[in-house]
């Protein structure tokens, strides 16, 4: 079937079969690999994109379901420079395996966009569906305080 | 990997002449509890087509009538949690979709969905319970309003035939007093905060002035095949003010109609433990001076 969608700011077409993933579309058919299957069931967080200016899991969507969308990955993100949320993560030490980082940022730049100043509850929130097994989330959440830190300054 | 057949119609119209003859058929919505089934081998690729309702718009979004509040099969529980129609009408209903799944599942899982799945511990059906809404049924040949109850058989069975689509959820409004307010909220436990898939849950609506309830509906979800309206809890708390000794008298009411079972989430010990606390917390929140 044929798809058209907008990724990262771009227009783009395939001809993809009907039961591949977003996940497995973004990734092996575009190469972009910075979205990751940690699970492939929902439940950790780290496929997450942006799809139509709302935080999704991209292992539980079909490639086909993008026609006509919106879409951004990880790889937006840093298009021009590393963002102020992945400078946080890097200055408070927030990652270690990377695994689940782009997961974490994605759900992180949502959040932003939404609100400049989210609360501890409303971080806690946008971190909940995300798991990590490495730094413990204590980092990541003090990266997303540091972040909010300096957009209200 | 053997995959389902795959269809996309584009309108109801559509979707009744594009149907393949002698397959199962599973609409597709968000997909959060459908691929999961795919991938765990819970539904037979072969003799299967998937049916992606997305593109069907005018499933899709909240509407106030003159007696109820309609809300699309397609509606998403950000959307549902967002509606102040629904903060006006369902609060309990609200309070469960904010706890739903996480921001992400949220986004993408349908209402539809969550009756059609017909899970015991599906976090909108207590609510819907409680507020005696009704499902709309269609097949090729029109459509009907299904008591919500009754669209169950038993965990993950729905009484809906093969190839007929919920197109709607539609919820009675209460009439209230001058002087009354509606409350309502939904509690769950489950094993850590975020993404919990309820071990036990419970959704209490109400229409109240502080203490002295003038009507409440309690349902109960996880600790039981379908999901447990209490109705005796209405006859004991109508026309009166909450006190400890009638909450105690719910709770007795609770015992006595839960039936959990032990399954992989949980025990049938606990959930019969921690559904009367559940429920306690739930009206002490909502029901207060």
């Amino acid at each position: 079937m044929k798809i058209k969608f907008k990724l990262n700011g771009e227009l783009k077409t395939a001809e993809i079969v009907s039961y591949m993933t977003l996940l497995e579309v973004l990734r092996d058919t575009f190469g972009l690999t910075g979205t990751k299957c940690g699970c492939g069931n929902g439940e950790c967080g780290a496929c997450t994109v942006i799809m139509n200016g709302h935080p999704v899991r991209s292992c539980l969507i079909l490639g086909v379901e993008a026609d006509g969308s919106e879409i951004f990955t990880i790889e937006s993100v840093s298009a021009n420079g590393l963002s102020d949320l992945q400078k946080a993560f890097l200055e408070e030490g927030a990652v270690q395996c990377g695994f689940c980082t782009p997961g974490f940022i994605m759900a992180g730049e949502a959040l932003f966009k939404r609100t400049q100043n989210p609360t501890d509850e409303e971080i806690k929130i946008a971190l909940g569906g995300h798991l990590c097994r490495c730094t413990g989330y204590d980092a990541i959440f003090k990266a997303f305080k540091k972040v909010k830190v300096k957009k209200t300054l | 990997m053997i995959y389902p057949e795959y269809i996309q119609p584009v309108s109801l119209t559509d979707l009744w002449g594009k149907f393949p003859q002698d397959k199962k058929i599973y609409f597709l919505a968000g997909g959060t509890d459908l691929f999961n089934y795919l991938r765990d081998g819970l539904i037979d690729a072969s003799s299967s087509c998937f049916v992606d309702i997305s593109l069907l718009k005018q499933l899709d979004g909240i509407t106030e009538e003159s007696e109820n509040i309609r809300i699309g099969a397609l509606t998403t529980f950000s959307t549902i949690s967002e509606s102040g129609l629904l903060k006006k009408y369902c609060p309990d209903l609200v309070a469960a979709a904010k706890v739903l799944g996480t921001p992400q599942i949220a986004n993408r899982a349908t209402i539809g969905g969550n009756i059609g799945n017909a899970s015991p511990a599906g976090d909108a059906l207590p609510s819907l319970a409680a507020h005696f809404a009704k499902a709309e049924v269609a097949n090729s040949k029109g459509s009907r309003l299904l008591n919500i109850s009754d669209v169950f058989a038993g965990p993950k069975k729905t009484t809906l035939a093969n190839g007929e689509i919920i197109t709607a959820v539609v919820i009675p409004k209460i009439k209230v007093k001058a002087g009354f307010t509606v409350v309502g909220t939904f509690k769950k436990i489950g094993g850590r905060k975020s993404h919990i898939i309820a071990k036990a849950s419970v959704a209490v609506f109400a229409v109240v002035k502080n203490k002295s309830v003038d009507y409440i509906s309690v349902a109960l979800g996880a600790v039981g095949p379908k999901i447990i309206e209490v109705r005796n809890i209405s006859k004991i708390l109508s026309g009166k003010k909450v006190s400890p000794e009638l909450t105690e008298k719910c709770k007795d009411e609770i015992r006595k109609i839960a039936s959990p079972i032990d399954d992989f989430r949980s025990t049938a010990e606990y959930r019969q433990e921690v559904i009367c606390p559940l429920f306690e917390q739930a009206l002490n929140e909502i029901v207060k001076d």
